[in-house]
């Protein structure tokens, strides 16, 4: 039997239209109703007088569970596969540690479902996978995404690691490697069509094809806007096109990613200058993106490079710097799930959409508000009260 | 040849324990009764002193022979790391039956072994059954032969790899090692199908792969390493892609998936607990898996994984598992009938039971207890002392 919930006179955010005063009707692990008043029967009535309704937030880009918290040991981190610069075959979904602390974090913070990718050591890292942060069921239930996007990665980490396997010394090598990676795959396509019983199966090639064909967005870290520069140059060669994650110098090509239309994820802002590739880091990339038209800008915090709960706090940095208030609600909640396909699910308070949503008790952007309540999937998955601040 | 084993309490394993005698002819369990029929026809009377019958001990996970006790590392053969795929290579081939473990294991019991390759590689190699025998000799101990082709997943392929800067250095990486091993294998099967079609020889023979054929066949499990939770579930999935059977082994952080290990419907051999957290995947190692294993009526095997702690002590695993709440009878059965389902040698091994071979012991005290020993033993009907 499915059980119904009726939050009563809260101060609701839906994100995709604008807040109001009014109620919330979840039914099992969904969002039956959301409206001024609701006259309906429900298993249980909440009355959420005086506090904010947000749906629960989306980060698009950590390493939550595959890079484990706590021991800090190499045998916990199954981040960057680098015995080779190209491992597409490889897929966070063998990774992860489903009971990794991070997970637990997430929720107490308000983030409810979470892109988890492979490092950036490798031009070319592998699969991502997009979970629902839902605790009380098995690992395999809580996916979304098994193949949520395909990461790739430029600048200064793939030559820092592949300098160490003799692969890669510049920048030049790392395009080099990712050209030949996709014409081989391309290769390897025209031979299967041409002599299948003679091509034997290959996940590496068969990934890439996904990429290739559409099916799968590649998902490219990359820090300066040289490193922007050089993925556009090459997906233009194979005509497809790519995301860009921390973007940190995006403001310096702005206007080159908004008449493209391509969408970008910023962060983490909160890390020292420690490399070359970030000197450039501005606050204030955001809300130039923003202004020069690029459209569903997320915000990411890397998790465990700086930890999930500065997502909502990373938003309202970037307002002071010039992002305008709704496209930062937007930048950790709707903006990720379109990016990642799955809007229809999550990312706001719409009918039919999962009842995943938090209440706090002041508005999200002010960086004193404290989460109260953590649903997913219509479940009660953290309350402050009882558990005290679990981050 | 008869014999009559008189004065004991034998503990069948399948059935309540009773006071009585036993009959074996030819090595073959005969008759068991509180006074046997032909017990006047019997050529020799072994007098058990009150002591219990029990079947011999089954390590469903051991090396033992494979890195002999004190002979350091001319004869360590337990891990062949020079590829991350070395479905070619037996653990036979690495045994060494003067391994005075042997004989120490039979004195604390444990009459029969399944010897495994290492866990260094994400394939590591086929395994053998034997059991105990004065003879020290290869051919008079084994019972099968590649029966289970070793896997490993967790930190051991990380940490060996990452040293010789190979696939897998993650998780992640080992999944895919595995992966591409099975998809290679399939290929392999449907390129001997269309010679055979065609009506042509098969000249691609490929030792790796033969071993990939006999698990997606399913005429031999996976033997699966794995200690974490997540590890765990990635073989549960590796399992589901391919279609194949499949032994999880160690399977430390049992508790946590008990859900998933039920609906696939896997066997696992738990332990070593009677050893140390010696490493972050061993954090959360608990004997109280044996009592959940128990209570989920799961199949399961008390093993060693010797040398890590001596298969000799086997016992004394077990015994721990009691005073962490696990049934006594319960342990026993893990350290016999289901060790013996396992590995597919229960028609002949693992209870007492008309029709059975005879490989027994009798113990002057119950084996759980530290202080207890065997004070004789047989295996397919030889009395070794």
């Amino acid at each position: 039997m499915r059980v119904s919930t009726l939050i009563k006179n809260a101060h609701i955010h839906p994100v995709t239209s604008k807040d109001f005063i009014g109620d919330l009707l979840i039914e099992g692990s969904k969002i039956l109703d959301c409206s001024h008043k609701i006259f309906a029967q429900a298993d249980a009535v909440f009355d959420a007088t005086g506090l904010h309704c947000y749906p629960g937030m989306v980060e698009e880009h950590c390493h939550i569970g595959i890079h484990g918290e706590k021991t800090n040991q190499n045998s916990d981190n199954d981040t960057n596969e680098w015995s080779s610069p190209i491992t597409a075959e490889v897929r966070a979904l063998d990774g992860i540690k489903p009971f990794d602390h991070g997970f637990i974090d997430a929720i107490g913070a308000g983030v409810t479902t979470l892109n988890i990718y492979p490092g950036s050591a490798n031009p070319m890292g592998g699969v991502g996978i997009t979970l629902k942060n839902d605790l009380s069921v098995p690992y395999e239930d809580r996916i979304m995404l098994e193949e949520s996007g395909f990461k790739m990665a430029m600048g200064e980490n793939p030559k820092r690691v592949h300098s160490q396997t003799k692969t890669i010394m510049t920048r030049m090598a790392t395009a080099e490697k990712i050209r030949t990676a996709f014409k081989e795959a391309l290769d390897y396509q025209a031979k299967k069509e041409k002599e299948p019983e003679k091509t034997p199966f290959d996940m590496k090639h068969e990934t890439l094809l996904k990429v290739l064909n559409g099916q799968l967005n590649a998902h490219v870290h990359a820090h300066q806007a040289d490193d922007i520069m050089t993925v556009l140059r090459i997906f233009d060669e194979f005509g497809i096109k790519p995301m860009f994650e921390h973007t940190t110098e995006g403001h310096l090509v702005a206007d080159e990613l908004a008449q493209r239309e391509i969408t970008v994820a910023v962060g983490p802002m909160f890390t020292a200058r420690y490399k070359m590739e970030v000197n450039n880091r501005t606050m204030k990339t955001p809300g130039v993106l923003e202004k020069a038209g690029v459209k569903h800008i997320t915000l990411i915090t890397d998790c465990p490079v700086i930890p999930i709960y500065d997502l909502p706090i990373q938003a309202t940095m970037a307002v002071k710097n010039g992002l305008s208030q709704e496209e930062a609600i937007k930048a950790i909640t709707i903006n990720p799930a379109i990016n990642l396909g799955i809007d229809d699910r999550v990312g706001s308070l719409e009918v039919g959409k999962d009842a995943d949503f938090i209440l706090t008790d002041r508005e999200l952007l002010d960086p004193t508000h404290r989460v109260l309540y953590t649903y997913v999937n219509g479940k009660l998955a953290y309350n402050m009260k009882e558990e005290g601040l679990t981050i | 040849m008869k014999t009559l084993i008189t004065n004991v309490v034998i503990y069948p394993i399948t059935s309540t324990p009773f006071k009585g005698e036993m009959l074996v002819e030819d090595g073959i369990i005969r008759e068991m009764a509180y006074k046997v029929k032909d017990r006047e026809k019997a050529n020799e009377i072994i007098d058990g002193k009150g002591g219990l019958l029990m079947p011999g001990f089954i390590d469903g996970h051991s090396h033992i022979g494979l890195n002999p006790d004190g002979m350091g590392y001319d004869y360590d053969d337990v891990n062949e790391y020079s590829d991350p795929i070395t479905s070619n290579v037996r653990s036979l081939d690495g045994f060494t039956p003067t391994d005075i473990s042997i004989p120490e294991s039979a004195m604390g019991g444990v009459m029969i072994y399944c010897v495994l390759t290492g866990s260094a590689n994400p394939v590591g190699g086929l395994s053998f059954i034997a059991h105990y025998s004065k003879d020290k000799n290869t051919k008079a101990m084994v019972i099968a032969q590649d029966n289970g082709l070793k896997m490993a997943t967790g930190e051991n392929p990380k940490r060996v790899y990452a040293e010789q800067k190979k696939m897998p250095v993650t998780r992640m990486g080992t999944a895919a090692v595995i992966r591409k091993f099975f998809f290679d294998g399939r290929d392999y099967i449907a390129k001997k199908a269309k010679a055979a079609e065609e009506g042509k020889p098969f000249t691609d023979h490929d030792s790796k792969l033969e071993a990939a054929q006999m698990v997606l066949e399913k005429k031999i499990p996976a033997r699966v390493h794995c200690h974490r939770a997540e590890d765990i579930l990635t073989a549960l999935r590796i399992k589901k892609e391919f279609d194949i059977d499949m032994v999880i082994e160690h399977c430390t952080e049992y508790i946590k998936v008990k859900d998933q290990v039920r609906e696939a419907g896997v066997p696992i051999l738990l332990g070593p607990i009677l050893s140390s957290r010696s490493k972050v995947e061993l954090k959360d190692m608990t004997y109280k898996s044996y009592k959940v294993a128990l209570e989920e009526g799961i199949t399961f095997g008390c093993m060693s994984d010797h040398p890590v702690f001596p298969s000799e002590v086997l016992r004394l695993q077990a015994g721990m598992a009691c005073n962490y709440g696990a049934d006594e009878d319960g342990m026993l059965r893990s350290l016999t009938i289901m060790p013996a389902q396992i590995l597919g040698i229960d028609a002949e091994y693992g209870s007492l039971e008309p029709g059975k071979k005879a490989t027994m012991c009798i113990w002057d005290g119950h084996p759980f207890d530290a202080r207890s020993k065997t004070i004789w033993n047989s295996v397919d009907g030889f009395i070794n002392y």
